[in-house]
């Protein structure tokens, strides 16, 4: 079972550095949890003064523990601290007590908890003799039985997305803006996998609540039943993806057509999760005539095969519909054109969720390529244009969605414009 | 005489044809045989997916035209179901409008 530990928010750790050289501090803890976050500290005998604790954490509520200390040592405590917590030991009281210069307290019969800080330039004093360098906050339970190292999380200064940098381009995907239509079980999934990603800006654009019957699949839980499906994403994203504005629209694409147009012209990429061939068609010519790239992603077949297809506005890539028309003229016909099948991209509660979220978050990634292909990250080159995925695959369908076994993907290109297309008709290159 | 209705999302939505003269009952609207809507405009197209953009609003207001002739074929208990695809390319029903334009004549 793991240790206590503490939470050393960034308001916390700022005013230990502040400090003289030892403090009392109160923790509020959680008992059931077996997690400490600081409430307040002082500056030697003075005072204690409230540190705040980030809104809406979970240790908003809790016990407070106004026995505990905080310390100033040299390097070796935290380096003593770091080698006993790898080896479940610990450090005689003793020991303990010769590192701390000022105001130690023996625990007698009372233990209590201690912070032990290495000031930041500190940290690497010595640092040239050995392979480690010493941690600057450490926390120990402090008992006549000795120290004993107890897990400590800091808060960084920098938090989110901006800690992958340099590995991850931060700075150009926050400048990104992606309009997400659709967001349902696949839409919900693209949502929490863009803005995972750091993009600056999420538009949500869907005029469904949340039901009951979506719970089974949809990311957002049931205590947001009855709620605007985007409301309840921006929601949930606003608790755990602070780096992306979410921005909810309770528009229809195919009804509140003007809304959206009016919308592209501060949008980099569309994501379209939306359920039937009409809003793909709308989106397709929106995009299209606004000279956006788009991505479209469903599922076909009541969930054989998951589809996902990128359109560029560009004058040798077709539209959707000219893709359409150009699987019939070879013959082929996606899943849901097929005589019978009700002409929708699959029938409710034909697919399992997991399946779902797959596609969204491949349509996700593909829209964040698109996105920085065309900022200059070549490492961002899709296999194609249009993906088949071979969820649960049936034998009996025309190409491409021939495919035979679970986890099949297939890239193909795209085709170029049909002519007479009134999407594609008089489109300079973008 | 009828209405137009452009959606915003026109030309890939097809627009909306609502006969006013004469305008059907609201009664009609939920009976699939009169091909109506339950908004009042007009069933043309077997499917709304079946509008792919490309096509002619002339070809609405020719089916929109049939309509009304079967209109008055059903009101004369000439047929008890409109043609699943409309007069203008389904010849089933030509030779009841030769019929109906007699009793028309005779009852004038």
């Amino acid at each position: 079972m793991p240790e206590f530990c503490v939470v050393l928010t960034a308001a916390a750790a700022d005013a230990i550095r502040r400090a003289t050289s030892w403090g009392h501090v109160t923790l509020r803890v959680s008992r059931s949890d077996r997690t400490g976050v600081i409430r307040a500290l002082s500056d030697g005998n003075d005072s204690r003064k409230q540190v705040d604790i980030p809104p809406k954490h979970f240790l908003q509520t809790g016990d407070d523990f106004p026995n505990s200390l905080w310390y100033r040592v040299p390097p070796e405590t935290n380096l003593y601290w770091l080698f006993a917590l790898i080896k479940y030991s610990k450090i005689s009281l003793h020991d303990f007590a010769s590192m701390v210069p000022n105001g130690f307290r023996q625990p007698g019969k009372v233990a209590y908890y201690a912070i032990t800080h290495v000031p930041r330039g500190a940290t690497e004093e010595g640092a040239e003799n050995r392979d480690v360098k010493a941690p600057e906050f450490a926390m120990w339970h402090v008992s006549s039985e000795g120290a004993v190292p107890l897990d400590i999380d800091v808060q960084p200064q920098q938090t989110g997305v901006a800690l992958l940098a340099p590995h991850w381009p931060v700075e150009d995907i926050r400048r990104s803006r992606i309009l997400l239509v659709g967001a349902g079980s696949i839409g919900g999934a693209a949502a929490h996998a863009l803005a995972t990603a750091g993009i600056g800006a999420l538009h949500l654009l869907d005029p469904g609540r949340l039901r009951w019957h979506n719970l089974p699949r949809h990311v957002c839980g049931s205590r947001h039943v009855g709620r605007l499906k985007v409301e309840a994403l921006r929601a949930d994203l606003e608790l755990t993806r602070t780096d992306t504005r979410v921005t909810a629209h309770e528009h229809d694409v195919v009804r509140d057509t003007n809304s959206v147009r009016d919308l592209l012209t501060e949008i980099d990429v569309i994501v379209c999760t939306a359920d039937g061939v009409l809003p793909r068609r709308v989106v397709s010519h929106l995009a299209r005539r606004a000279s956006v790239p788009a991505v479209l992603a469903c599922v076909l077949a009541d969930g054989a095969y998951g589809d996902l297809m990128r359109l560029w506005p560009w004058t040798d890539h077709g539209c959707y519909q000219c893709r359409l028309d150009a699987l019939a003229g070879t013959g082929g016909l996606i899943p849901d054109l097929e005589p019978g099948s009700g002409y929708r991209t699959h029938h409710a509660m034909t697919t399992v969720g997991t399946d779902l979220h797959l596609i969204g978050q491949l349509a996700a990634k593909m829209a964040i390529a698109t996105y920085l292909q065309s900022k200059g990250h070549h490492d961002q080159w899709f296999a194609g244009e249009h993906a088949v995925l071979a969820l649960r695959p049936e034998p009996g369908w025309s190409p491409p969605y021939d495919l035979i076994q679970a986890g099949q993907v297939e890239w193909h290109p795209a085709p170029p414009p049909r002519p007479g297309c009134p999407t594609c008709a008089n489109i300079k290159s973008a | 005489m009828l209405d137009m209705n452009y959606p915003q999302s026109y030309p890939i939505v097809p627009p909306n044809v609502f006969p006013r003269e004469p305008e059907p009952p609201v009664l009609l609207r939920t009976q699939h045989r009169w091909h109506l809507n339950g908004d009042g405009s007009l069933c043309l197209l077997r499917l709304p997916e079946l509008w792919t953009g490309r096509e002619s609003v002339t070809d609405l207001l020719l089916k929109a035209s049939g309509w009304r002739i079967e209109y008055e074929l059903m009101k004369a208990n000439l047929i008890d179901r409109m043609s699943e695809n409309g007069i203008v390319t389904d010849s089933t029903y030509d030779h009841l409008v030769e019929e109906a334009s007699c009793q028309s004549s005779a009852s004038s």
